[in-house]
């Protein structure tokens, strides 16, 4: 098995149907593409086509939102068999999904729903990471979720319970600037504590999205990055240095052009960082 | 202690249920959180189904379609890994709740249907040729036990109302609505023409045919039914003008006379 993700420090944005077209009739400049896993765990039709002639022109990133890492119940063995189907014809840079979970033993919710950071559900998320890996072949990368609530039986903070599942499984984590954001507004933690507290070395992407501001603030990607978030990732860049970045939007989908000025836009905050850094 | 198991069954269940009592330990911060994830279940759900369902909801207005997909969440709550099934079943829902008005369930049935076909197994059509050159060396066996091999996803039923002008109708931009009611059923399939869904109509016979064939009935099955129903004498006729039909709109795929 393949357990080590090089790094790949390019930049990228989420394929999304309303900008296919672009994508395959012209060179788009990014560094890669990431498509939800999810959407083309199927059995034929226009969206895996477009899928294989988008991949044969750019480097694609599988991105899950339904693995449920954190179900108590464990992984559902039809969608790990799917999305092994995919990674196997798209031959990704990389396979990602959520450290959540959305389905009980019954239900699926189809939500990213808030794990509480106990030591028995970061068993659980570790013995479910190490059976989606070994039956990948690969290692897999992990995103820290927004949130809207946290448990009372909280036992450790989130970047503490990211740090230990990494290492326990050899996990990679998908860093979303932008969550960490909107969850330390909504739980009143320090965001630069977060960057801090997460291990470098594990960390090969990193999401930026807009979020609707409010008392509680939404993930809502339908919007511009805020400038918060976009102070955020200058931040983490300079504790990370390069790693791939890549814009998502699913709502209120824009013209590409926009979408390609805000990836211009975290290029420039991304050299800006470095530049830091090394002066 | 709550278990994570007990947390994540509690917590799925105050989703589905917005009257459900909180748990005790949670605060008004919870309470408030909570409320984002009630309203992220289910507007997203509802706005898959819109996405399913998108003539459904013309038909019937978009406020009376929400409350229709609400109630279809509550009786129905999603279960598969995908989101493509979260409207699995409206149609029934939608039996029962316009029960005056049953073109409406045959809509849901027809989009759930092409829904379902849009990311079927790829596969390419027989044509008429390829069936004609291997036809013509068929003995009267090969044609007793030929059997058809339908395009994936293939679905068949019968309508009771008139689904081309419906769907024609949903194109418009009037409100105006006729009686669309049949005075005889019609046939109904629903199949993948390249990479678009598309439905088509026929005979009443048709639809029992083609579910008689797509679970292993014989070229000689069709023709027996169709025999009971209309005599003897123009039965193998008609089998075979049936089967030229489906295989001219490309539902077939293949055949097989052994």
């Amino acid at each position: 098995m393949d357990r080590v993700i090089d790094c790949f420090s390019g930049f990228g944005i989420g394929l999304r149907a309303d900008h296919y077209a672009d994508f395959l009739e012209h060179r788009i400049p990014v560094d890669f593409v990431e498509v939800i896993s999810e959407n083309f765990m199927l059995d034929g039709g226009r969206p895996l086509r477009i899928l294989q002639q988008v991949r044969a022109k750019y480097p694609v990133i599988l991105h899950g939102v339904s693995m449920s890492v954190g179900s108590a119940h464990g992984l559902g063995q039809k969608h790990l068999h799917r999305l092994k189907l995919l990674a196997d014809m798209i031959d990704p840079l990389w396979v990602s999904d959520h450290l959540c979970w959305t389905r009980s033993s019954a239900h699926n919710s189809h939500d990213l729903l808030p794990l509480p950071l106990t030591r028995e559900a970061l068993d659980v998320v570790c013995d479910n990471i190490d059976h989606a890996q070994n039956y990948l072949g690969r290692a897999m990368l992990f995103e820290n979720p927004s949130s809207y609530l946290t448990f009372p039986e909280d036992e450790m903070t989130e970047w503490e319970f990211m740090t230990e599942m990494a290492k326990r499984t050899g996990c990679y984590i998908l860093l979303d600037i932008n969550n960490i954001y909107v969850s330390a507004h909504n739980h009143g933690f320090s965001a630069d504590n977060y960057l801090a507290g997460i291990p470098a070395d594990r960390v090969r992407q990193i999401h930026l999205a807009g979020h609707t501001p409010g008392d509680i603030i939404i993930d809502t990607h339908d919007r511009a990055i805020a400038d918060g978030v976009w102070a955020l990732y200058q931040k983490a860049i300079g504790r990370l240095g390069q790693v791939a970045t890549m814009i998502e939007r699913d709502g209120n989908i824009p013209p590409l052009h926009e979408l390609l000025n805000e990836l211009a836009i975290a290029r420039f905050e991304a050299a800006d960082a470095l530049s830091a850094l090394a002066a | 202690m709550t278990t994570l198991a007990q947390r994540q069954a509690g917590f799925i269940a105050l989703i589905h249920d917005e009257d459900r009592p909180l748990p005790t330990d949670f605060t008004a911060r919870h309470a408030a959180g909570m409320e984002v994830y009630r309203n992220n279940y289910r507007t997203a759900l509802i706005d898959v189904m819109l996405d399913t369902y998108p003539r459904t909801a013309k038909w019937v207005g978009e406020e009376s379609f929400r409350q229709a997909a609400a109630h279809h969440l509550i009786v129905k709550p999603p279960s598969s890994w995908t989101l493509d099934d979260a409207g699995e079943g409206f149609d029934a829902t939608l039996t029962e709740l316009f029960a005056m008005d049953l073109e409406v369930s045959e809509l849901a049935w027809v989009e759930w249907s092409m829904h379902r076909c849009f990311s079927a197994t790829d596969a390419v059509p027989m044509t008429s040729e390829q069936f004609a050159g291997l036809a013509s060396g068929f003995g009267e066996d090969e044609w007793l036990e030929l059997r058809v091999r339908f395009m994936p996803q293939l679905a068949t039923r019968l309508l009771s109302h008139d689904l081309p002008k419906i769907w024609k109708a949903t194109d418009a931009e009037t409100s105006e609505q006729f009686d669309y009611h049949l005075d005889r059923p019609i046939a109904c399939h629903v199949y993948r023409d390249g990479e678009s869904p598309v439905f088509i109509t026929g005979e009443m016979g048709e639809a029992e045919a083609v579910r008689l064939m797509s679970e292993g009935a014989t070229f000689a099955d069709i023709c027996e039914m169709i025999a009971e129903e209309k005599g003897p004498e123009s039965a193998a006729a008609e089998a075979g003008s049936m089967l030229a039909r489906l295989i001219g709109h490309g539902m077939i795929q293949g055949i097989e006379t052994h």
